[in-house]
């Protein structure tokens, strides 16, 4: 029910109820009213034909006129036939009719009497005297008694008076007492209406605030069907689609947002894959530059180391024969002629690793365990007393498929250069391990001079030394041999506390395993 | 002005012969005519003027007339060998008869009448509340010389010094002060008079419609007077060719209304009293008046105006 109709209902049930009221009341009012009327009425032609008779009778008992007589008769039967048909309401006033009345029926016979004796004649003197007594004594009385009357009728009419004015104030006290209760009835009935309108109003301004809180589950209370019922209705209507474009639209950023942040991700990837793919290219730039370079440098040392070895050759039988022939040498020439030796023995040191360098060849590997190979290895290495070995071999490490020579190599080239780094004594630690199946890693530690880091870069470059000797082949000659092994090595180091050699090989377990397999 | 507009009649149109008095007391009868209330009410009424009641009177009496207009003194006069006469209303109450005395005369108060010629108009209104004043005063008519003089006489009379007071009515009374002046003191004489409207009771009973339209219309006459006070005076004054001076100084002492009151009664009785008193009737009882009164034509349209004890 809308509010209009239920302001307008409650207008008419209001104002049907005030009509009702007042129409009761005034009806009761004027019946009340009216009976008063009446009565106050009647009274006054009771006090009219009392006030007349009394007039009458004096205007008779002037000159005794006919004309006076059938006045007073006349009025005397009509003011009867008032006081017959009078009824008044109360006690008192009922007193005051019935002593009206009873006056009224006493004048008769003295009026008649009146007459009577007026109308004798032939009285002798003496009864002409009494006959003037008489009539003296019954115009007194008769005087009396319509005085009499006349005052207890206007009292009577006094007291009709004032019945009407009760009447009409008990009607006018009533009116506005009813007027009073239906007015606070209205106002009620409006104030109840409005406060609940505004209430109902603040409800829905609460749920706004709430809503633009953030809280779109909130839901505002509908009770009704009128027009705030509807806007209610509406509201939440709003809020589902808000919270529903809402979602949807958290939904949007989320995925917005996640596609950002994958976006971001993957360009950060992309950055890092193509600084990733930068270096790899840059490895394998450098590396098929090593690769060219170690090709070039290996041609170049096969095609140097050969026809160098040939000159030394003559050298070495040179100072060879000069020793032969030379039989008590001068200590001098002596000593030149072992620094030619040495020197030759060194050059063709470096001959041999340039060929070796340049005749690097596939590993021809048999199964043998990495263990076996560092014993080995350390067994033809000289190792100075400063110098303590400590191996932290794994004694269940399984056997590798492996060039034991190539690997002997790598190791020796590795110890070696450990030794050479601890000028002053130190240890050299060498462990192997299986971190996991058809893994070996080997382990070699120093506690020499160390490594600068700008240095560790180029460690494995080849022609790329620090060393006053040599021509920096070892290493690279390391890397090419355990990359021939489709292995891998590395190396920490820290400057004045020494370095670690990592390397790390495939068993080649499965190959051997599968060529088996294929082999039977 | 008139409050309300009155029902229009549309029966028949009655004619009625109306003798009146041409003077401000019958003021009712000439406004009635001059505003057309007879016209409206359905009558065609014709006025003959006369000068004093006594001559409309005997117009009535004589048929030359339906209704007339008269001091009720004369109506009294007439009552008591026309039993046939109805009084069914008045047009005037008035207390217009003064007792005028010449101060040159030594007359200066009503101790001072004893042995003055006083001017009347015997067996007139005006000899009636004379012995009315007289013994109001304690004086007896023997204690003054009366003087039968006509209304117009009296004026001269006194003027003359032939007499050395006056008890007349308006407009003589008025005349006598206006040529006297200072010279003169009044006291009013008596009590009121009525000027009553007569007919005789087989034209009334055989005219109620008639007599009660020409009650209405003097009815309306009535409250047109009080609406207009002003309007009526100057017409009055016009149509009587009054002084305005006069008018100013009679109107206020007349009451134009139709009504029937108890005192009439007694009024109409004392003057009968008088009447038989002094042998000017040789009748010896009074009339009841309460039998010479028309009552239903002011009943129907004006019951209020009714006061007489029935």
């Amino acid at each position: 029910m809308s509010i209009k109709i239920k302001l307008w209902l409650s207008i008419l049930v209001a104002g049907g109820i005030a009509v009702l009221a007042f129409s009761l009341i005034l009806t009761w009012t004027s019946r009340q009213v009216g009976e008063a009327i009446e009565q106050s009425q009647a009274m006054d032609k009771v006090v009219k034909g009392v006030f007349e008779l009394n007039i009458i009778t004096n205007d008779y008992l002037l000159y005794y006129e006919d004309r006076a007589q059938t006045q007073w008769d006349l009025r005397y039967a009509s003011l009867a036939q008032l006081l017959a048909g009078a009824r008044f309401k109360g006690p008192e006033e009922e007193a005051m009719l019935e002593q009206i009345t009873q006056i009224h029926a006493d004048i008769q016979p003295l009026f008649s009497q009146l007459l009577t004796n007026h109308e004798r004649q032939g009285l002798s003197e003496e009864e002409m005297d009494l006959s003037r007594d008489l009539e003296q004594l019954l115009v007194s009385q008769l005087m009396v008694k319509t005085q009499t009357m006349v005052t207890v009728t206007f009292q009577l009419a006094e007291a009709a008076s004032v019945r009407v004015e009760i009447a009409q104030r008990r009607g006018s006290y009533l009116l506005m007492a009813v007027g009073g209760i239906l007015l606070a009835l209205i106002v009620s009935i409006i104030i109840l209406t409005s406060n609940g309108i505004v209430a109902r109003v603040r409800n829905l301004q609460r749920g706004t605030e709430i809503i633009a809180a953030g809280d779109l589950d909130h839901h505002v209370e509908i009770r009704s069907d009128d027009e705030i019922s509807q806007l209610s209705r509406a509201f939440n209507e709003m809020t589902h689609k808000l919270k529903e474009s809402y979602a949807g639209l958290n939904e949007e950023i989320t995925t917005r947002k996640q596609a950002e942040e994958a976006l971001q991700e993957y360009s950060e990837r992309l950055e890092v894959m193509v600084e990733e793919r930068t270096k790899e290219l840059k490895d394998a730039q450098e590396e098929l530059v090593r690769k060219e370079k170690l090709a070039i440098l290996g041609q170049l040392a096969g095609g140097v180391g050969h026809d160098l070895r040939n000159p030394l050759g003559a050298i070495k039988n040179a100072a060879y024969f000069l020793n032969m022939v030379l039989k008590e040498p001068d200590p001098e020439v002596k000593e030149t002629l072992e620094i030619l030796e040495k020197e030759v023995g060194t050059s063709e040191a470096i001959i041999s690793s340039l060929l070796d360098f340049a005749r690097a060849k596939s590993p021809t590997k048999r199964k043998i365990s990495v263990n076996e190979i560092l014993q080995e290895t350390l067994s033809r290495i000289t190792v100075p007393e400063n110098v303590e070995v400590v191996q932290e071999l794994d004694e269940t490490l399984p056997k590798s498929l492996v060039d034991p020579d190539q690997l002997g190599q790598v190791f020796g080239n590795i110890i070696l250069n450990g030794i050479q780094a601890m000028t002053e004594g130190g240890q050299l630690t060498i462990k192997s391990e299986a971190p996991a199946p058809g893994r070996v890693s080997v382990f070699i530690t120093d506690t020499g001079v160390g490594i600068p880091e700008e240095q560790l870069e180029k460690l494995f470059e080849p022609l790329y030394t620090t060393r006053a000797k040599g021509i920096g082949l070892g290493l690279a000659i390391v890397k090419t041999l355990v990359e021939g092994h489709r292995g891998t090595i590395e190396v920490e180091s820290e400057p004045g506390k020494g370095s670690t050699f990592t390397v790390k090989l495939p068993t080649g377990m499965e190959e051997s395993k599968g060529a088996g397999e294929q082999g039977r | 002005m008139r409050q309300e507009e009155p029902e229009k009649y549309t029966g028949p149109v009655e004619k009625i012969t109306v003798a009146a008095a041409e003077y401000l007391t019958g003021a009712l009868i000439y406004v009635a005519e001059d505003q057309r209330f007879f016209e409206e009410n359905g009558l065609d009424v014709t006025i003959r003027g006369y000068g004093s009641g006594k001559a409309c009177a005997d117009a009535l009496i004589n048929a030359e007339a339906d209704i007339c207009t008269s001091a009720g003194f004369v109506f009294v006069s007439n009552s008591f060998d026309h039993a046939d006469l109805r009084v069914f209303g008045t047009i005037a109450t008035a207390q217009v008869k003064e007792l005028i005395v010449r101060r040159d005369r030594g007359i200066t108060t009503i101790d001072d009448l004893p042995g003055k010629r006083i001017g009347v108009t015997r067996k007139s209104g005006a000899e009636f509340l004379l012995g009315v004043f007289l013994t109001l005063n304690s004086l007896s008519y023997e204690a003054v010389e009366l003087v039968d003089l006509k209304p117009s006489e009296i004026v001269e009379g006194i003027s003359d010094g032939d007499i050395d007071a006056a008890f007349t009515w308006d407009p003589y009374s008025y005349d006598i002060k206006k040529e006297l002046e200072e010279d003169v003191i009044s006291w009013p004489g008596g009590e009121d008079f009525y000027f009553v409207l007569l007919a005789k009771r087989d034209w009334i009973e055989s005219n109620p419609a008639a007599a009660e339209r020409f009650i209405k219309s003097l009815l309306e006459a009535e409250e047109y007077i009080r609406d207009n006070s002003e309007k009526a005076k100057e017409f009055v004054k016009d149509r009587f060719d009054y002084e305005a001076d006069y008018i100013e100084y009679s109107w206020p002492r007349q009451e134009f209304a139709v009504i029937l009151e108890q005192a009439m009664l007694i009024t109409f009785e004392d003057q009968a009293r008088w009447r038989i008193e002094n042998n000017l009737t040789n009748k010896t009882t009074v009339p009841n008046y309460l039998d010479f009164i028309y009552f239903d034509g002011l009943e129907a349209v004006k019951p209020k105006a009714i006061s007489v004890i029935r």
